[in-house]
Formats: structure tokens, sequence, C-alpha cells
């Protein structure tokens, strides 16, 4: 089983392993200058935070992917507006929720409230792995708003405590708090439902 | 399930979502904006929030500060200093409320008073302990009772509020305990050379104000001899001296007097004991009384002009307080006089006489005999009518002499020959100082 995962995993050997994210605001001077590698740079470095962000709002895949999107072309129209404040992730994340914030209001609130209509949703149908795709759906269901943004932004893009509260604009306390209180929900959560792999 | 695991398949299920090609992205046409809209606008970084805390923390400094400093003025800030000088030399420095704030010995003797942990909350309080201490330490005692109080305050009205509470306060605390205080008091100022001089030689400054007026007509004093001196030997020196400390008895006129006149037989042992002090220094430093026996060295009536200047010797023994001499003393100094000069003795009897008649007068001329002396008619301002001390020697005295003689010769007196002029009530103590002149 274990050769079986490093094998999967060649491509990505250091897949748990964050790296930590990193963007100089000098990259968006060049990014209104249509710079395409600063472009690029910048996408490469952020997109998964971005979507992991856009999801835990919207819970949907094809949302956040079209807020994703949004995103960065809103960077690329703005970038030459952009004042150096020392977190430029924040502003990327601002844009973020907003389009976020402003989609939920065009199309409604989330439809799924209740697991039973998460679990028939096949939106999550290309997550492969049966226990994966069951703790994001529990995740994206029984979490509050701010307990997916600061749980999911904490797995997926490695960003620390003290990180996510500076981008989110919240407290550190807030955030620790939250985090573990998500943390226990999914445990119980998926205790009950029988998974309890360690 | 364990955290990294949950988070672990949190990871691998965003990682299994189509994502965008980047280039795809770079193609699509997209809108150059000219300012921000509600989407892109910069939210305030809480780098900013941070000035805002700082700028809350130095506004609360600020007024901690200003609190702090209010309080100070209110109770910390000096605004009287009180010395008390026996031989312990003692500052006492109170708050505009007249709330002690430090109590400090200024000398060695004065630690002992204090200790070393004295608390008193008042002034009032704090005075009385003192004074209680000094006489356990016998620093203040029937033989030992002056004390110098000195006050300085930028108002002299409240200073001289505070000097005469005091000098009750002391006076009070000393009599209880049967001892008759001699309180000098004076108000001063601040005065830098002054406080340098006092600090210099560790005394009050009080003391050394004292021991500056003392030195200033008399040079062969210095503040060397004078300084190490308790209040008891400086008062006596100063008497020595003749030297005019009017200016610093105007509490012990005003305010000890009453708390005196009731003292009764212990007012007049403690009055004894100063004369007797007083005569024996007398004696002691010039021997006058041997030299000229027609001095009235033994009046123990108290003069209220202490301008001695234009006094003879004679005139100059005389005790420095207002109190009446005890018949006792009276008596003594009578019968010497009457050795020595019979027209003295008439002339203490008359004042005697007028003494017992008014007693609140300044009788400060009683034993003055010189009758040469012109000064002799401001000292006659004081006696009551009826007395007029005149320039030459026998006029007054014939004067007298002949009405007495008339009198006697017409039988208007009494058996006891009974002296006319003067109360009634007096008349008795009169006749019985007459008939001891005449034996």
């Amino acid at each position: 089983m274990i050769l079986f995962y490093m094998v999967t995993d060649q491509e990505n050997p250091n897949q748990y392993k964050h790296r930590k994210i990193t963007v100089d605001e000098a990259i968006f001077p060049r990014i209104a200058e249509n710079d395409k590698v600063a472009f690029e740079e910048l996408y490469l470095l952020t997109h998964k935070s971005v979507y992991s962000f856009a999801l835990s709002i919207l819970r949907n895949h094809d949302d956040a992917l079209d807020v994703l999107q949004e995103t960065y072309l809103k960077i690329r129209g703005a970038a030459h507006l952009y004042r150096p404040m020392g977190k430029p992730i924040a502003w990327i994340f601002t844009i973020t929720r907003n389009l976020a914030m402003s989609k939920l209001r065009t199309v409604g609130k989330s439809c799924y409230l209740n697991e039973e209509l998460l679990e028939e949703d096949l939106t999550f149908s290309y997550v492969t792995d049966r226990d994966d795709k069951l703790v994001l759906q529990a995740a994206l269901t029984i979490l509050e708003l701010e307990e997916r943004e600061i749980i999911l932004l904490h797995a997926v893009s490695g960003f620390k405590h003290r990180e996510i509260a500076d981008n989110l604009g919240l407290s550190l306390g807030t955030v620790l708090s939250k985090y573990h209180r998500a943390l226990e929900k999914l445990r119980k959560h998926l205790k009950d439902r029988g998974y309890n792999h360690e | 399930m364990n955290r990294k695991r949950i988070e672990n398949s949190l990871k691998d299920a965003v990682n299994c979502a189509p994502q965008l090609p980047v280039e795809e992205l770079f193609t699509m046409p997209y809108i150059k904006m000219t300012e921000h809209d509600y989407i892109t606008k910069q939210i305030e970084t809480k780098k900013n929030s941070n000035i805002r805390q700082f700028t809350t923390a130095v506004a609360c400094s600020l007024l901690l500060l200003v609190l702090t400093i209010g309080w100070y003025i209110q109770n910390r800030m000096p605004d009287s200093i009180i010395t008390l000088d026996v031989n312990p030399s003692i500052e006492i420095i109170t708050n505009h409320k007249d709330n002690v704030i430090s109590v400090n010995a200024l000398n060695e003797d004065a630690r002992e008073i204090i200790g070393d942990n004295f608390s008193a909350k008042t002034l009032e309080d704090t005075v009385e302990l003192l004074v209680s201490s000094l006489v356990e330490h016998n620093f203040i005692s029937t033989g030992k009772n002056t004390v110098l109080l000195t006050v300085m305050n930028n108002n002299n009205k409240k200073a001289d509020e505070i000097m005469t509470r005091m000098g009750t306060v002391i006076n009070d605390s000393l009599t209880e305990r049967n001892i008759m205080p001699v309180i000098l008091s004076q108000i001063i100022d601040e005065e830098a050379d002054r406080a340098e001089l006092a600090k210099t030689y560790h005394v009050s400054e009080g003391k050394m104000e004292l021991i500056l007026d003392m030195i200033s007509d008399h040079n062969e004093l210095s503040i060397d001899t004078l300084v190490n001196l308790s209040m008891e030997e400086l008062l006596k020196l100063a008497r020595h001296y003749h030297m005019d400390l009017s200016k610093y008895l105007s509490l012990y006129n005003n305010a000890i007097i009453p708390a005196q006149e009731d003292a009764g037989d212990t007012q007049k042992d403690a009055d004894k004991n100063i004369l007797e002090d007083s005569k024996e220094t007398d004696q002691n430093d010039s021997g006058l009384n041997e030299d000229n026996p027609s001095e009235a060295t033994e009046d123990s009536e108290a003069n209220d002009d202490l301008k001695e200047d234009n006094l003879d010797e004679e005139d100059k023994d005389y005790d420095l307080f207002e109190e009446k001499p005890d018949e006792d003393v009276r008596e003594q100094m009578d019968k010497e006089l009457d050795d020595n000069d019979k027209n003295s003795d008439d002339d203490d009897r008359d004042n005697d006489d007028r003494d017992n008649d008014n007693p609140d007068e300044d009788n400060a001329n009683d034993g003055l005999i010189d009758d040469s002396d012109e000064d002799n008619q401001d000292i006659d301002k004081h006696q009551g009518e009826g007395d007029r001390e005149e320039d030459s020697e026998a006029e007054p005295d014939d004067e007298n002499a002949e009405e007495e003689k008339e009198i006697y010769d017409n039988g208007e007196g009494d058996e006891e020959d009974r002296v006319i002029y003067g109360d009634g009530e007096d008349a008795e103590e009169d006749t019985e100082d007459s008939l001891e002149d005449n034996d």
C-alpha cells in the first residue's frame, strides 16, 4: 500500500510538503505592462489557494472556477492601480471574496442545505479517492463559512494561522479557535460515518 | 481521523479539480480599469490599525501622566516646612492640605526622636508625637523647656495660622506633662544662602536664622560657637548679651499666656526656675550683683520693651517674660534692695503695688531704680496712674514719703499703715509689704 502510494505520488514527491507562498509586490507593475511571464508566475504561485478559497465560499466547483478566472482578469485590469501595502495575497483574496459574494447574490445561496443533496451532487466526481471526496464534502457541508475558508486555506495552501489571519483580515485568536473547532466537527462527523482511517 | 489525514484528504481533493490553463487565461480579454471598484478596492491593512492602537496607547499614557502629575501636585508637592528645634532639629514638610508628606531628622539627636517608622497623617498629630518623643528622650523637661518653632510658607497668612496652631499644640502637649514651655517662633522666607549654611552645619533654617540674628550685632560670636548649643543655651546667651528677642516671642505672648495663667502654682515654680537660672547666669557672667548692690538684679517683673541699649547695667537684669514674679521672690528682692537703697525699695514697692493693681499692665520698670536714667520716663508710661517715676532721685520719693507721713500724721491710715492709692483689694497686700519695708 505504501509502495503504491509512493508510485502514484512520483510526480509530486513533496505533495504534502507545503511551499511557502511569497508574492513580491513588484510583480504587479510587470503584469500591468502585459508581462506574460510575470502573470504566469503569479498564477502558478497562487491559483490553488484562490480556487480553494472560492470553493470554500461557493461550495461548487464550477462557480469556483468562474471566480478563479474572473479574479485573474481583474488582477490584470487593476494591476497598474495596485498600491504596495505589504500584503499582495490579501489583495488577491479580497478580489476573490468580492467576486464570490457577488456570484452568490446573483445565483442565490448554495442549494446544498443538507448532506443528502450534497452527496448526490456529482460536481465532485473529479475527486477519484472516495475518502478524499468524503472529507471534502463533509467540510463543505457541516462547516461554517469562516471555518471552511480557514481549514481549506490551511490544508491546501499551507498558510500559517497568522498568514491566514492577515490575508482574511481576522484576528489570530479567531483563526485558531475556528480552525480547531472545524477539525473537531469534521472528526466527529467522519467518526459518525464510520470513517476511522488514521 | 487525525488532523493531518483530514488536511491531506482536503488537499488531494482540491488538487484533483480541473484548472484553467494559464496560456488560455492570458489570452482572455480583460478591462483595464481607470480606478478601483468595489471588487478591487484595497482595504486598509492592520498596519494602519496598529497606528491607531499606538495612538490610543500614547493618549492613555498621556492621560495617566496628567493624572499622576495632578495627584502629585495635590498630595505630594511641598507647601509648608515646619521645623522644631530643641537641640534635636526636626523638619516637617506638609502639602497644601496640611497633611504631612515627610518628617526629616536634621541632626543625629533628631534621628533618635523620629525613629525608624514614624508615620502620622495630620500636622497636629505629628507635632504632638514629636513633642512626646522629645519629652520621653529627655530633650525637653522642666529645666530644658525652650522650643524654637519655625514656619516657611509663601503665603504669610497661612504661615501665621500654622504657627499659631502648632504653638498651641506644643504648649498644650507640654503643659499636660507639667512642663511650662518657652516657645520661640518665627516665620521665615526661603533664602538660598541660609539654606546652604543650615545644610552645612546640620541645623534647621530656623535655628540658623536665630544664630545669624544673634551674631549680627556681636562680632565675638560665630556660627561655629553657637551651632551646637541647645535652644536653652542659646536663650541664656541671648539674655546675657541682652539681645532683642521680641520678634520671637509674639506667639508666646498671644497664645501661651492664657494657658500659663491657668497653670497656677506650676507656673509660679517654672517662673522661679527661670528667674533663678537667670540670676545664676548673671552672677556667673558679670558679678554685677556684687559690685553694684543697688542694682535690681532680682526683679522678676518682665519688661515689654526689650531694647536695652539705653539702660544701665543694673536695669538689665530682668526676666524676659511678662509673668508676675511670685511673692517669695519679690520679697527677697525687696529685702535686698532695702539693704542697699531705701529709695529703691520704695520704688519697688510702688511698682509692685501697681502690678498688683493692674496685673496686665506692663510692669517692666519694677526695680529700675536708677533715677538718673532719663529713659525711666519711657518706663514710667507703663505704670499706673499715680505712679510717676521722676527723673530726680529725691523728689518722687520725698513726695511719697511725705504723703505717707501725712497720712500717718492725720491718722487717716489704718493701724496697718494702709496705703491709700491703689485698689482696695490690693490694699492688704500692699500693707503687708509696707510693714516689711518699715521693719
